[in-house]
Parts: structure tokens; sequence; C-alpha cells
């Protein structure tokens, strides 16, 4: 038998990775298979379990829908029958374990079968063409939001006079805005905006959030606030501003914010 | 409008803070941000007076220097 150095190459193809001299030789098969009819039950404590004189170091559970379920202990003809615990076959299973013989139990399952695939230094990788599907009730935990800066303040403005909260500079790759929310007395209609340069009016640049709720009292004072509904992503180049109508006499406003 | 300018770092992460004194009813007017030590690279053209302070400079410069040590072990740029 020839080594992998002496193989005969072409331009263009690479070795194979897998070693086809020992394949072509009989020293190593591609794979063999056994069906097994799953009809009837199986078990070790009632002595009806099927013992496979079969050898390999893998082996594969075909996914077509006539397969059953089994379980089934691998075992070396020098090892103990007792010893090893079983494992549960389903189609698709694909286990990786030397073996000389093994036995298989199962319960009754009218119409089912166990196609086994195994072999000796066989990767099986079969693909998953089934759904995913998710039955019953889902839980979902909230678990927050990991932000990497904030910002804060209680500065008053003077009418369309924003304050900058990141600078378009800055976003560079993307702008995440968790949470944004404003609140203040005297101004009406305020709101964070994106824009690449400063904006001049509360709807001069993308609107983040803008008034959902004013109040005005009979005395002629107002106040009014706003809070973002979702995170949202400022596309890069955009700085996030605050921007009021009118002069804020008192103000509060808070976002929490990571810049990609 | 900013009077005075506050640069402070609370273990890794930085608070820069402006000082717009008091509104008409003599509440503290303040605006500031508070940068994680992973944000604060980002962040540093933003608030250039972080480069004016020899001590906050060096902190900045080692709080991103680890940053990016972090970022690289993590298989990250």
């Amino acid at each position: 038998m020839r080594g992998r150095a002496d193989i005969t190459r072409f331009a263009g193809v690479r070795v194979p990775s897998s070693d086809f001299e020992a394949v072509n030789n009989g020293l190593l098969i591609q794979y063999e298979f056994t069906e097994i009819d799953l009809t009837n039950a199986r078990s070790i404590a009632a002595g009806t379990q099927l013992e496979v004189p079969y050898e390999g170091n893998v082996i594969y559970a075909d996914q077509n829908a006539d397969v059953g379920n089994c379980t089934i202990i691998f075992q070396d003809t020098a090892k103990s029958l007792s010893k090893p615990a079983r494992l549960y076959v389903q189609p698709g299973s694909n286990f990786q374990i030397p073996f000389t013989r093994f036995m298989l139990e199962n319960t009754a399952q009218a119409g089912k079968v166990m196609r086994l695939f195994y072999g000796v230094d066989i990767e099986f990788k079969p693909g998953n063409t089934n759904n995913v599907q998710i039955s019953g009730t889902v839980n979902v935990a909230e678990t927050g939001s990991s932000y990497g800066a904030s910002y804060k303040s209680t500065t008053g403005l003077a009418a369309n006079t924003p304050d900058t909260v990141v600078a378009p500079g800055t976003n560079v790759n993307g702008l995440k805005v968790w949470k944004a929310r404003w609140a203040n007395r005297s101004a009406t209609v305020a709101g964070f905006l994106a824009k690449a340069s400063a904006p001049a009016t509360v709807i001069d640049g993308d609107v983040i959030v803008g008034t959902n709720m004013d109040q005005y009292s009979s005395g002629g004072s107002a106040s009014s606030s706003g809070w973002l509904d979702t995170p949202v992503i400022i596309p890069a180049g955009k700085g996030l501003y605050f921007i009021s109508t009118t002069l804020e006499a008192e103000a509060y406003r808070s976002v929490l914010y990571t810049v990609l | 409008m900013a009077k005075t300018q506050t640069l402070k770092f609370e273990g890794d992460e930085l608070t820069v803070t402006v000082d717009n004194g008091v509104d008409a009813k003599g509440n503290p007017m303040q605006t500031s941000w508070t940068v994680s030590a992973g944000q604060l690279g980002k962040h540093r053209a933003m608030f250039p007076e972080i480069e004016a302070d020899n001590a906050v400079k060096a902190k900045a410069d080692a709080v991103v220097a680890a940053d990016a040590e972090v970022a690289k072990a993590r298989g990250g740029k």
C-alpha cells in the first residue's frame, strides 16, 4: 500500500482528506447499515434485548420518518455487560464510541424501525432539514439592556437652542439609544433629534423622541414630557440633540446609549 | 452657556459634568455624561478637555489601552 506522499497528484486537485487508499484496499469501509424492527419491545430485564455483533467506532441513526427510538449499550467483548449506561438513540443520533457489539432495548413501536449506519472513522455530519417548533408556553424573561454611556441634564435651554447629547463625529458606526426621556416646564414642544449638524427647530432632523404629553394649567404655565418607545439605532454620521421651541424654566432629560 | 466643566474618574468610568448655574427657582442646572471604559475611546473627541488635564489624560490612555487589550483577548478588533 502506498503512503499519502506517493499518491499521484493532478494539477488543481488536492489530496483527499479521507484515506481512499484504505477504502479501495478494503481496509476501511465506507459505511454499513442495519435495520431493526421496533414493533415488539425488548429489554434486558425481560431477557429480550437484542445483541448485535457489529463493530465500529461511529454509529448514526437515520432521520427518516419511519425511524423510532431505542436505547443502546455499546460494548467491547473484553468489557462487562453490566457496567455501561444506556444511551438514548433517536433519529439523527450520532455517536463516536468504539464498540465490537452493542445491546439494544426498545419499547413497542408499531410501524417503526431503527435504521443504524455504522463504520470505522467515518464522520457523519447529518444536516437538519426539520423545522424547529416550540410548543406550549414560552416564558420570556426581560434581561434589560447593557448601555455604554449615559447623559442627563437639568439645564433649561433657550428656545430653539439645541443641547448636544452625542456629537455627530462620535457616531462613526451607529449609535444605539436604549432609553431617552425628558420633562420640562414652560416649554410645550420639545424632543430629541438625530441630525448630522445642530438642528434649528424641533423638526430640523430625525425626530427620535417628540412630545408625548402636554399639560396646561389655568395659570398659564405649561409642562410637557416625552419618552422613547423602543430602542433605536441612529445611523453613522448623525448626532443626537435635544431642542425646545420655547425657553425651559425647569428641565429634566436623560439618555442611556451605546456608541457602536 | 457652560460655566465650569469637571472630569472625574470613578474606577475606569469617566463622568464629565458641566455646571450651568441655577434656574429661576434656584435649582442647579447641570449636564453630565458618564462613559464606561469600553466607550471612552469613542468619546474622546467629544470631550477635548480630557487631553488638557495631564492626570485625566494619563488615566484615559490607560483605560483605553486596557480596554483594547480586553477586546483583543476576546477576538475583537
